[in-house]
């Protein structure tokens, strides 16, 4: 976590004018939206993000980059009033299960596509932060998979 | 290795307020001070000091101690957020009853600024907008979903304890609210609203930890310190379930085996609501009621003065506020005198078996929990 951190604050001292919120956290291609996952090549093993040690098995070195979190359950979810500078609150986050037993702490809709705790969603990517020095902050977004699942 | 008992010998406590302008060591005077009073000791006879606290920065213990003229002794500090103060309790009982010491000296204090509760290391939750009511209020909506349970259940836990905390003389808020003045204070983070939150404090405890010739030498009720348990959920790769609590339930079992009671022998409870829906899914965690039936407790009034377990009858970190260190000993000197049965104008009649609780860390009980018995002779 050390690490990420580290990174995260070497990213904002660059401050692109849009930055993605935490570092490696996603990416998206021709299907869209993903959330960077890590498998582990010894034990199967899933989590959020590509560990140097994984965490179920301590092999090191183990584990590739997977795409995952494209679709999810919204295991629970608050809307936050009081929120850190920059979040316009209210808005709503909370917790999605992906994939491989991975949960996934996210934004999530609290408009139009608001999920209910046990339905189907799917990721998109929204601006969340909108810093001082104007450069905003994007990350991923959860919403009601259309039609209902 | 074969354990003497261990016991509590005296305690203090600088309420919890403001304290703007005093400095830290002043709090932690006063505190030091009242506990060696109350136990008729002298610094000079106590062996070693243990400090707690999470903001006040390098050798703590030392620099609190330095203004009060002791001998050489052994003195340490120690972090664990907001269980920081029961940690070195237990670390305490643990020295004493593996004879390394016959009397420790516990302090724990915090100045802090107002407002809600912040961390120092950041994490990938708090940097996308998440809040530390938030953490519980996820727990707390996935606990609606499950068992049905409402925003007033919630609600309700905080109208109990400030009608608790309208009976303590120690507690900084000290008026009573209503269902609906709860609810329909300011919303944090859904179902949590402000009077539902406890806020930052600043402020000192002590506790004298002693084995039984001190306690003997003190005199009148003895209380031992029967039993405890410090647990962490770690594994952050794992999906689990949040309404389970399940570092509270493994510190309990802990501490329950070595006293050798069950949930069903404790008379009260001192426990860490420094947010509602925490204080109800601890009921279930510490085995007072099954998993799920938290707000039964709530709404028969089990958890009320007069009702089966009274719990947080201080009024809670709710009503006396968070100053983070002194937060778990602050509990320790509340059930010391119930247990004495010196708890004037909200005494639990007839208490001899109590029960500390205290978690803390970044994410959801991610981190340390520590679970005490406490017993008054005889029980
Ligand atoms: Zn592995």
């Amino acid at each position: 976590m050390a690490d990420g951190a580290n990174k995260q604050r070497a990213a904002d001292r660059q401050a692109p004018a849009d930055a993605p919120i935490w570092d490696g956290l996603y990416g998206s291609d021709a299907d869209g939206p993903y959330i960077e996952g890590g498998r582990c090549a010894a034990c199967g093993g899933m989590a959020l993000g590509v560990r140097e040690i994984c965490p179920h098995c301590h092999a090191a070195q183990q584990m590739a980059p997977v795409k995952i979190g494209r679709r999810g359950t919204l295991y629970t979810a608050t809307v936050i009033h009081q929120g850190p500078e920059g979040f316009a609150a209210p808005y709503r986050v909370g917790y999605v299960d992906v994939e491989g037993g991975v949960r996934v702490f996210a934004h999530i809709d609290n408009g139009s596509a608001k999920p209910a705790l046990g339905q189907g969603v799917v990721l998109t990517i929204a601006k969340l932060r909108q810093r001082q020095d104007g450069t905003t902050l994007n990350g991923p977004l959860y919403v009601a998979t259309p039609g209902g699942s | 290795m074969k354990l003497r008992k261990v016991g509590i010998v005296g305690v203090g406590l600088t309420p919890f307020d403001k304290h703007e302008g005093v400095p830290v060591e002043r709090l932690v005077q006063q505190a030091a001070l009242a506990a060696l009073a109350d136990g008729g000791v002298k610094l000079a006879e106590v062996g070693a000091v243990y400090a707690s606290h999470l903001y006040q920065g390098e050798v703590f213990g030392e620099r609190m101690t330095s203004g009060l003229r002791a001998p050489e002794m052994e003195i340490a500090n120690f972090e664990n957020a907001c269980a920081g103060g029961s940690t070195a309790v237990r670390q305490a009982a643990l020295a004493v009853a593996a004879e390394q010491h016959d009397l420790i000296l516990v302090i724990g204090a915090e100045k802090m600024d107002r407002g809600l509760i912040s961390f120092v290391s950041a994490d990938r939750e708090l940097t996308m907008g998440s809040i530390a009511p938030a953490q519980y209020a996820l727990a707390g909506q996935r606990h609606m979903h499950e068992f049905g349970t409402t925003a007033e259940d919630f609600a309700r836990v905080a109208v109990k304890s400030r009608r608790h905390g309208a009976l303590n003389p120690n507690a900084r808020l000290r008026e009573e609210v209503t269902l609906d003045q709860v609810m329909a204070s300011r919303p944090i983070a859904e179902p949590l609203t402000l009077l539902q939150c406890c806020r930052n404090g600043s402020g000192a405890a002590a506790i004298l930890v002693g084995s039984e010739r001190w306690c003997q030498r003190r005199g009148g009720a003895k209380i031992w310190i029967e039993g405890s348990g410090l647990r962490a959920q770690t594994g952050d790769a794992n999906v689990r379930d949040l309404t389970n609590f399940g570092a509270t339930r493994a510190a309990a079992k802990a501490a329950y085996e070595a006293a050798g009671i069950g949930p069903d022998d404790v008379d009260l409870v001192e426990l860490h609501d420094a947010f509602t829906i925490g204080e109800l899914l601890h009921y279930e965690g510490l085995g007072l009621c099954a998993k799920g039936e938290g707000a039964r407790l709530v709404r028969d009034g089990d958890i009320a003065l007069g009702g089966r377990v009274p719990v947080n009858v201080s009024g809670g970190l709710l009503c006396k506020s968070h100053p983070v260190g002194a937060t778990g000993l602050a509990q320790f000197a509340e059930l010391t005198w119930q247990l004495r049965g010196e708890a004037d104008g909200r005494q639990v009649e007839g208490a001899r078996v109590a029960v500390a609780h205290s978690q803390g860390g970044t994410g959801l009980e991610a981190l340390a929990t520590c679970v005490t018995v406490l017993a008054r002779d005889g029980r």
